[in-house]
């Protein structure tokens, strides 16, 4: 009896919970798609004028292009500076990998707005002035992916014992280039991936420094929902909807991906001699 | 001239010296084991032949050729792992073809060699298994498979048993054994266990410290020790420190005649328990000691002894009839053969 009724408990918290998480969403989408919604509970005439709208805004296309652009290439920038810088420290620095992980570690102790304050300071005037500019949200954000992005990086490498790895390609016969490519790239793409997705939708989501450090200068999606949100709430629900649709497609991919990387270690798990299971 | 020359190899880790003035001469198909507690440097050196860690001193010629500045993949060697390494995204077949692959094997090549390969470690059935779904013995096989595939000149193996479970690893080292004798791959076998080391090797090469201690056969070795280090760590004996010589006697303490002149340089007596023999009855003059403890290990029994105030281990083969004569408390005469004692510096 205790039992069961601890059991219903748990479910109506639970329930309790998700109802909570869930209403602002739901609202939002609500919102999104009412014509009319004053003294009702729920909206008395509905529409899709908003996301018409929406997208037939060039503005909407112009910042979600710019969004993209730059999440993209300050991830792709990562990992291209990242991987190698890991993989190096690993096979022949192997001492400086806790200065490295301190460092990375780093961007997560200062909030956005330190940080974007500090850099306004100094690139806000001669020799080098940047802010304004695409180059500073370029060089905030490779700082911002930097721990999420080392920390996936080095897990998956740390994973796969990579040196052995390395020097077994090496025994028979590849060199440093074909090892990397055959043996250590497959092993470690599921976990660079997770780290590609993760790194990007932080970014994609990013407001703080876009709106300190450039502002309407290079006018990104969330600068474009800030804005609009002033003007028509209507309208900033559809776009809070179309991003939050978009986010949770990359999250669903990053969960498939370690999914199945998990699915991976699981048959990797030892078993004894002769017990052949699939 | 030997088929590998290592010749004055030294290696450095900052202060710490790994290797110094390691000098060996390996025959072609010969099995060659390093043995020596870890840290003796072992691993290093199999490590600096295959290639993958640099000596600061040295030369190694394979065949008269100074491999010495090539790098690892250049090396012609196959290197069996402790943790096997197996290629996690590839499958057996795949795993061992990797080699063949990398020298451009043709197609047909690869398939015929990675068959017969497989073929002979019995996993043959197992081609399209990934390495995960095996069990430790048989990754250690694909390992070992994939090591023998490109028909590499030297065998190189780093304590490739250890990961293993006891009965596995009994039958996996008859495995490698046969299958080095079936090949007659010239190989070098790192361990830091002295019984897989007496099995398993045409020569033995004892290590501690960075440094060659003695090179022999098992026989000689078990036999001969030339220290009292090697005769400890190679099986079970009795060291006995020397507390006095005389002309062709000394006393550890109990008197012990050797029936030889002695070297002033000698400090111990190592005696195997096995050479020992006990008697229920002795006459006046005879060597007597009590049994003080008796234990079973199985095939064998060892009796702790106690001789004036110091202790020998004796084992007796365990036959019913014959241990049951000896037991605790009881007073026995001691034959020690004198061609059973070790003198050693």
């Amino acid at each position: 009896m205790i039992f069961t009724n601890k059991f219903s408990w748990s479910r109506i918290i639970l329930g309790a919970i998700l109802f909570y998480l869930f209403v602002p969403l739901a609202a939002t989408f609500l919102f999104s798609i009412a014509q009319e919604w004053q003294t009702t509970i729920l909206p008395s005439s509905y529409t899709l004028s908003w996301y018409e709208r929406l997208l037939q805004d060039p503005t909407f296309f112009k910042s979600l292009g710019r969004s993209l652009t730059i999440s993209l290439t300050a991830t792709v920038l990562g990992m291209v500076i990242i991987i190698p810088a890991v993989l190096v420290t690993l096979f022949h620095y192997p001492k400086m990998e806790n200065i490295l992980r301190f460092f990375s570690n780093l961007p997560f102790a200062f909030p956005p707005v330190i940080l974007a304050v500090g850099l306004i300071e100094l690139y806000g005037h001669k020799p080098l002035v940047l802010t304004g500019t695409i180059w500073i949200l370029l060089g905030s954000y490779f700082v911002v992916l930097l721990p999420y992005m080392y920390q996936a990086t080095s897990n998956s490498f740390r994973s796969i014992d990579a040196i052995s790895l390395v020097a077994a390609a090496e025994n028979l016969g590849a060199n440093r280039l074909q090892a990397f490519i055959y043996v250590i790239l497959p092993n470690i793409l599921p976990g660079l991936l997770v780290a590609f997705l993760l790194s990007f939708s932080v970014l994609f989501g990013e407001f703080v420094l876009a709106n300190l450090l450039v502002g309407s200068g290079y006018q990104t999606l969330q600068l474009y929902l800030y804005k609009v949100s002033w003007e028509n709430g209507h309208l900033a629900s559809a776009i809070v909807v179309v991003y939050y649709v978009f986010i949770l497609l990359i999250t669903m991919a990053i969960l498939v991906l370690q999914q199945s990387e998990m699915k991976r270690k699981a048959r990797a798990l030892p078993q004894d001699e002769g017990g052949i299971s699939t | 001239m030997s088929y590998i020359e290592i010749v004055g190899i030294e290696k450095h880790f900052k202060e710490h010296i790994a290797l110094q003035n390691i000098d060996l001469s390996i025959e072609k198909g010969e099995f060659l084991t390093l043995l020596g507690p870890s840290g003796c440097g072992k691993s290093t050196l199999l490590r600096i032949l295959a290639g993958f860690t640099d000596c600061d001193h040295g030369m190694i010629r394979i065949g008269g050729e100074d491999i010495s500045p090539l790098p690892a993949n250049k090396r012609d060697m196959g290197f069996v792992f402790q943790s096997y390494a197996l290629f996690p995204n590839m499958n057996v077949f795949n795993n061992v073809a990797f080699g063949l692959k990398m020298r451009h094997a043709t197609k047909p090549e690869i398939e015929k060699r990675v068959c017969s390969i497989l073929e002979t470690v019995g996993l043959a059935d197992r081609a399209h298994y990934m390495t995960q779904e095996l069990s430790g013995g048989q990754q250690q096989r694909v390992a070992l498979a994939r090591a023998l595939a490109p028909e590499p000149s030297v065998l190189l193996l780093d304590e490739p048993l250890s990961a293993l479970d006891a009965k596995i690893r009994l039958s996996m080292r008859d495995f490698i054994k046969n299958i080095q004798r079936l090949l007659g791959i010239t190989t070098i076998f790192v361990t830091h266990d002295q019984e897989e080391a007496l099995s398993i090797s045409d020569r033995i090469v004892i290590m501690r410290e960075g440094e060659v201690v003695q090179i022999g056969t098992p026989n000689d070795l078990y036999r001969h020790p030339n220290s009292s280090f090697v005769a400890q760590f190679v099986g079970t004996t009795n060291l006995l420190p020397i507390d006095k010589k005389e002309d062709q006697r000394v006393y550890v303490p109990f008197p012990l005649d050797l029936g030889r002149p002695i070297d002033p340089k000698i400090h111990f007596v190592s005696i195997r328990p096995e050479t020992i023999l006990l008697q229920e009855s002795y006459g006046p003059q005879q060597l007597t000691g009590t049994i003080i403890n008796k234990n079973l290990l199985g095939s064998i029994v060892r009796y702790t002894i106690k001789i004036e105030d110091s202790t020998l281990l004796v084992d007796l083969l365990h036959n019913p009839s014959y241990i049951e004569r000896f037991t605790e408390d009881m007073t026995v005469g001691v034959i020690i053969p004198t061609d059973a004692c070790n003198l050693l510096k």
